[in-house]
């Protein structure tokens, strides 16, 4: 441990190396103040936003008919009326200027006839999805590119920042771990955007990278920032569980699935059981196929089959040209060829669509920080339609970090506590001294994915959520301080998958108790006690807080500025 | 996992704490064809915790975060695919500067 503190100063600190934190990083340097980015793996070798195969869905003036107002009416009636509304008046407000941004930079969208090629997809009623040349990694390529060009931007990677400085005016700073070296310093920030992603990893079946493991909601929850919405995940409905080589892989139901291409998924007794005649959005899909695999139609890999090996040739051609050319690029260099072969699929955890909850400014509940793309809440509600991540992470990347720019530029920053900076530096090497009844960060990592999984699934209950969360508050009090980490400086996964845990552990148990709490089924969220959605009592947001050191949940009313009625 | 053995042999180094790198040999018993990635994950999940890797996967194989000399030859370690019975060797990517073991810092190039 050193005796001198390192102290870094910057006027815009970025959490996170994705999509969302590039954008944020890019909207700052605009406005000429100095910006950090903090990345935990190197800029588009990590994030999320590298996983998406395509898709950035906006209104960008092409299609006669379409408006703000239907693409706004689209994504409230997707998101299941969970949206605030002047959120999502912001994210449709600022699309066409996001999409002219990212091609500004260089980004290359897929064109023809000199227009941009834009398709249909379920909850859209205009055609809006766009294809990114290359995918997510070309859009994060892209962005990065920007950012390079920015000599105000600072980038540091192989960096976790492990806790969030606040004082009694707000955000101080925060203190990042050096994972090359191992060495913990801090950064004194006069703002600071959290751009780290979602949660994906809590549960079991992901099409997450590793590191999606919520350190952002873990960060903001105990700096005492307000969480919304947290019981809401979405799962991706088809994500690859067999062959072993494709686990993980997102399997795009939106393109196979689609009645022009025909594909199926079938039983375990080969009968065809999805989809119906209009392909549904995700949450319905996706709690489709969990019901037939639930009630005994699974595969012994606990899937079901996806086979699009009988739709005729012409068809198969024309899916694959259309949305489906990269993943079937990467599906085949790993020996899978769907035009003859069956695999197996399942929903699996993707998005996380509760977070740390913002207002159109892109402001938390505490001064001076900010968050944008999935970390935070509210955007989407209870469900997404396919493209607006990337719509997200662009729109709300550029207005969180122009935003923190003009705060860092009015504030003088506020000092940092010593005693909380000791009190960091305690928790963090603690992972590495020696204890007695040592336990390993894998093995208790395992038990925690296994509660999650089967306690706060698709499928939850009062008694499921309470077992979850007995379950999780004993790992917390029992198991983590004596998580023995392996004592090594210089690049140590064991650490990193340490200081992830106990990160996971607290996002549990924020998800669990904001299940918990919403009495109801709404899009993502299905209480088997509670099976119908409930728009008397339920158009509200829950919020989770940690206020003395206790966790405090509570519901207050969407913001419903533009729609007033639900249609259900 | 199985009854078949994968052998990889792999290049373990701290240039902090060392001052020539070495090669440890693991023998995972599988029936399974998975990818190298996969493997080394395995090998640091199951056998030895103090190995370093970069543990991250962009599912598309385009992102090269895994990056790394699969017999000699830089390959993608999420594309490449190992069979039970392969001997392997595994090390750092060519061309960069060496953090630990197979992680490397794509920012800092090698003079060859």
């Amino acid at each position: 441990m050193k005796s001198e503190t390192e102290v870094l100063k910057t006027d815009v600190l970025i959490i996170g190396g994705g999509g969302a934190g590039c954008r944020a990083a890019i909207a700052a340097a605009e406005k000429k103040v100095d910006v950090l980015v903090i990345s935990k793996n190197p800029i588009a070798r990590g994030g999320i936003t590298p996983v998406g195969f395509t898709g950035l869905s906006a209104n960008i003036g092409q299609e006669p008919g379409d408006s703000s107002d239907i693409h706004i009416r689209d994504t409230v009636k997707a998101g299941r009326y969970l949206c605030d509304q002047n959120l999502v008046e912001a994210l449709v407000r600022d699309e066409s200027q996001a999409v002219h941004d990212v091609v500004r930079y260089g980004v290359k969208l897929e064109k023809e006839k000199g227009k941009f090629v834009q398709r249909l997809t379920p909850g859209q009623s205009y055609p809006r999805m766009l294809n990114v040349i290359g995918g997510g990694h070309g859009l994060v390529s892209g962005l990065k590119k920007e950012v390079e060009r920015h000599h105000n931007i600072k980038i540091m990677e192989d960096m976790i920042i492990t806790k969030l400085m606040v004082s009694k005016n707000g955000i101080s700073g925060a203190a990042s771990l050096d994972l090359k070296r191992g060495n913990l310093f801090i950064i004194q920030a006069k703002s600071i955007v959290l751009a780290t992603g979602g949660a994906g990893q809590l549960w079991r079946h992901t099409d997450c990278p590793p590191e999606s493991t919520g350190d952002g909601y873990a960060l903001a929850y105990r700096a005492g920032a307000e969480l919304v919405d947290m019981e809401q995940q979405l799962f991706y409905p088809t994500v690859a569980v067999f062959p072993e080589t494709i686990v993980g892989l997102e399997i795009s139901y939106e393109w196979c699935l689609h009645s022009k291409f025909g594909g199926w998924l079938l039983n375990n007794k080969g009968q065809r059981f999805f989809p119906p005649e209009v392909l549904p959005t995700r949450d319905v899909s996706a709690r489709k196929i969990f019901e037939e695999i639930y009630s005994g139609g699974g595969t012994e890999n606990s899937g079901v089959y996806l086979d699009i090996t009988k739709c005729d040739e012409s068809r198969k051609e024309a899916l694959f040209v259309a949305g489906m050319q990269h993943c079937d690029k990467r599906l085949r260099e790993l020996g899978i060829d769907l035009r003859r072969q069956v695999i197996e699929v399942a929903p699996g955890a993707h998005t996380t669509l509760g977070g740390i909850k913002i207002n159109e400014r892109g402001e938390t509940s505490i001064r001076g920080l900010f968050a944008a793309g999935e970390v935070s809440g509210n955007v989407h509600g209870a469900n997404r339609i396919a493209g607006h991540a990337y719509l997200e992470i662009l729109v709300f990347g550029s207005i969180a970090g122009s935003g923190a720019a003009d705060f860092a530029k009015k504030s003088n920053g506020n000092s940092i506590d010593m005693a909380e900076v000791r009190t960091e530096y305690a928790r963090v090497y603690g992972f590495l001294s020696e204890k007695k009844d040592a336990i390993r960060t894998n093995e208790v990592k395992e038990k925690l994915k296994r509660t999650i999984t089967q306690y706060i699934g698709p499928k939850r209950s009062r008694n499921s959520l309470e077992t979850a969360i007995g379950e999780i508050l004993r790992l917390k009090a029992e198991e983590l301080s004596r998580l023995q980490v392996i004592d090594i400086k210089e690049y140590n996964n064991d650490w990193i998958e340490g200081i992830e845990l106990s990160n996971m552990m607290d996002v549990a148990e924020v998800a669990a108790n904001s299940a918990l709490l919403r009495k109801e089924s709404r899009g993502t969220h299905f209480r088997e006690d509670f099976p119908h959605l409930d728009n008397k009592n339920w158009l509200k947001h829950t919020l989770v807080k940690l206020e003395n050191g206790k966790l405090i949940s509570r519901a207050e009313p969407i913001i419903m500025s533009k729609i007033k009625e639900t249609e259900e | 996992m199985g009854e078949k053995v994968i052998t990889a042999r792999v290049f373990r180094f701290n240039p902090q704490k060392e001052k020539n790198p070495n090669y440890e040999v693991y023998k995972i018993q599988t029936d399974k064809h998975i990818s190298v990635l996969n493997l080394i994950a395995y090998i640091h999940q199951n056998i030895d915790r103090t190995l370093a890797y970069r543990n991250y996967i962009c599912n598309v194989g385009v992102c090269l975060s895994c990056l790394l000399q699969i017999d000699g030859k830089n390959a993608r370690a999420c594309t490449k695919t190992v069979n039970p019975g392969d001997t392997i060797t595994i090390e750092p990517p060519k061309g960069f500067q060496v953090i630990r073991d197979l992680v490397v810092d794509f920012r800092a190039k090698k003079k060859a």
